[in-house]
């Protein structure tokens, strides 16, 4: 399968063309802000990989937690490449996609870590398994620091943002990558996990802080829910 | 200039989500409007955050309907032009984006816009008489300007804006102070016809001041003042305050106007955005024409709020120029429409 990976959650921009599981084609930007970045790099990673944008299967997205409009920017984007087509997107958690990375150097809890501002963490706790990825530990929500060390049972491995705060465990540092997202995405595809884009929504995981105020409800509607724990 | 065949517009820059296709800058095939008027009115205007998640979860739908309507397919598009700015950047770089990334999955060139050029080509739609030379009046919730556009191939002059708040804004605003529902500024319209437009004399802004140039929060804060000295309002007192209001507001625009008329020496001012609408406004320039001896051009309501069949046409004009954007486009909050802008 061809398949498109956008990853726009953080400052980077980084995207990735995988066929039939190997990475063709890659660019990243760690300089523009998104709406610079994004297209150029699709450009020049389906050069890489000798493709145009019609011969690609499938999408893979980071679909949050992350910069609100990085988010929009990536997503906003694909929902064009996919427009009129029923070409499915995998919406494939940022925070799983940072913890991707780091699941063959860990038997034990991998905590993904990602700065929310305001002295919290977008956290989520994922252990691995036949080389993927299950949710396990504390679920994918909005974490004070001290929270999420009460939410920690066990010790774990800790990777992302070092400025996200001490969770109280050394932190590797460590961002979401595209390859990831398209490695995770392809396994979400196979499995029937695809999505109609046109559908597609981000994961904030917060609240619009006017709409906060004025209901008085908290900036998090789901905190402590966490995702539908799926295996990725 | 080779007409620039089927274009898409995408406008996004607010509250509203609106996709328009056009045949050669002129033939409307197809135009969605999607606003979200529900979404801020608890709030009494629009919130940025949710103006742009709102945008993304209606954006495909919004284009699809337009295309539906047209009868056209993507791949039948010639080009894409989204609005870049003004605007709240959040809710721009969602319409931005999508066309960006629309135009490069088609392999057709892409036009950002600036959307006062789209509100003063809108004019031109609505009348097929109206050519350049003319004045522009610019009014809406987010800008007040006065506009000197010399030919079709030359981008609009700016001559004067407003330095503070737009006049729709100060409607919005007053009508908020005066307990009207959102948006406020129908809301004030509707209410003044009931009221004295004499019943109060607020101050007109910049009186006496030379220049083009437009002011609105003196005359906010006047009617703020006005309404505490009032105490509790009755529907008496909201009607004449609002019409008092509307008075003043609407007479500024019209000094304003005509003097802009008289100093360039022309004969038609065009008037759009959203407050083009206004009733007052319309009848208070109509008759300033008789007396001066000018044309003016009203767009219907549907071309005066923000829509993407202006998008499209100003668009399908900056291709007919030549113009194409790269594909790093971004978008801006500010900055007037002249020689150096999109």
């Amino acid at each position: 399968m061809k398949l498109l990976a956008l990853e726009t959650a953080t400052p980077a921009t980084d995207v990735v063309v995988l066929v039939d599981g190997r990475v063709c084609g890659r660019a990243g930007d760690a300089e523009r802000p998104h709406a610079a970045a994004l297209l150029p790099c699709v450009e020049r990673a389906l050069a890489e990989a000798g493709l145009g944008l019609g011969a690609v299967e499938g999408f893979a997205i980071s679909i949050g937690p992350g910069s609100f409009t990085g988010l929009r920017i990536g997503l906003a984007s694909v929902k064009a490449f996919a427009l009129g087509s029923p070409r499915p997107v995998a919406p494939v958690p940022t925070l799983a996609a940072l913890a991707w990375s780091v699941r063959e150097r860990s038997d034990g809890l991998v905590l993904a870590c990602l700065d929310a501002r305001r002295g919290e963490l977008y956290a989520a706790g994922y252990r691995p398994q036949a080389g993927g990825l299950v949710p396990a530990g504390p679920p994918e929500s909005v974490y004070r620091p001290e929270e999420l060390r009460a939410a920690l049972a066990e010790p774990a491995f800790a990777v992302g943002d070092v400025a996200a705060g001490a969770p109280g465990l050394p932190i590797e540092p460590g961002t979401p990558t595209a390859v990831a997202v398209a490695e995770i995405g392809a396994r979400m595809l196979a499995a029937g996990g695809g999505q109609l884009a046109s559908e597609l929504v981000p994961r904030y995981l917060r609240r619009a802080e006017a709409e906060a105020r004025r209901t008085g409800q908290s900036l998090e509607p789901d905190a402590g829910s966490g995702p539908a724990g799926e295996a990725l | 200039m080779r007409p620039p065949g089927l274009v898409l517009g995408i406008e996004s820059s607010c509250d509203e989500m609106a996709a328009a296709v056009l045949r050669d800058g002129r033939e409307v095939l197809g135009s969605r409007v999607h606003g979200q008027d529900a979404t801020h009115a608890p709030y009494g205007g629009v919130v940025p955050e949710l103006a742009s998640r709102d945008h993304l979860r209606a954006v495909s739908g919004v284009v699809e309907a337009a295309l539906a309507q047209a009868g056209v397919a993507p791949e039948d598009l010639d080009a894409v032009a989204a609005t870049a700015g003004p605007g709240l950047v959040g809710s721009l770089l969602v319409g931005l984006s999508f066309g960006k990334a629309l135009a490069f999955r088609l392999g057709v060139p892409f036009v950002g816009v600036h959307h006062l050029e789209g509100h003063l080509v809108s004019a031109e739609l609505a009348d097929a008489s109206l050519a350049p030379p003319f004045i522009g009046l610019v009014v809406s919730g987010g800008h007040t300007a006065l506009y000197r556009l010399e030919a079709a191939d030359t981008p609009p002059v700016l001559l004067g804006q407003t330095r503070d708040d737009a006049v729709g804004e100060a409607f919005d605003k007053v009508a908020k102070l005066l307990g009207l529902p959102y948006p406020g500024g129908p809301a004030l319209s509707a209410a003044a016809r009931d009221g004295d437009p004499a019943a109060v004399a607020f101050p007109r802004p910049l009186a006496g001041a030379p220049g083009l140039d437009f002011s609105y929060s003196g005359l906010k804060t006047a009617v703020a003042l006005e309404v505490e000295r009032r105490g509790e309002l009755g529907p008496r007192d909201v009607a004449d305050v609002a019409a008092s209001f509307e008075a003043a507001a609407t007479d500024h625009l019209v000094t304003r106007a005509r003097r802009a008329l008289r100093d360039e020496g022309m004969a038609r001012l065009a008037v759009v955005g959203g407050v083009a609408a206004n009733r007052r406004l319309r009848e208070e320039l109509a008759a300033a024409g008789r007396r001066d001896g000018f044309r003016v051009v009203f767009p219907p309501p549907e071309l005066c709020t923000d829509n993407a069949v202006m998008i499209a046409a100003a668009g399908a004009r900056r291709l007919a120029r030549g113009a194409r954007d790269p594909f790093d486009r971004e978008a801006f909050s500010r900055g007037p429409l002249g020689p150096s802008a999109p």
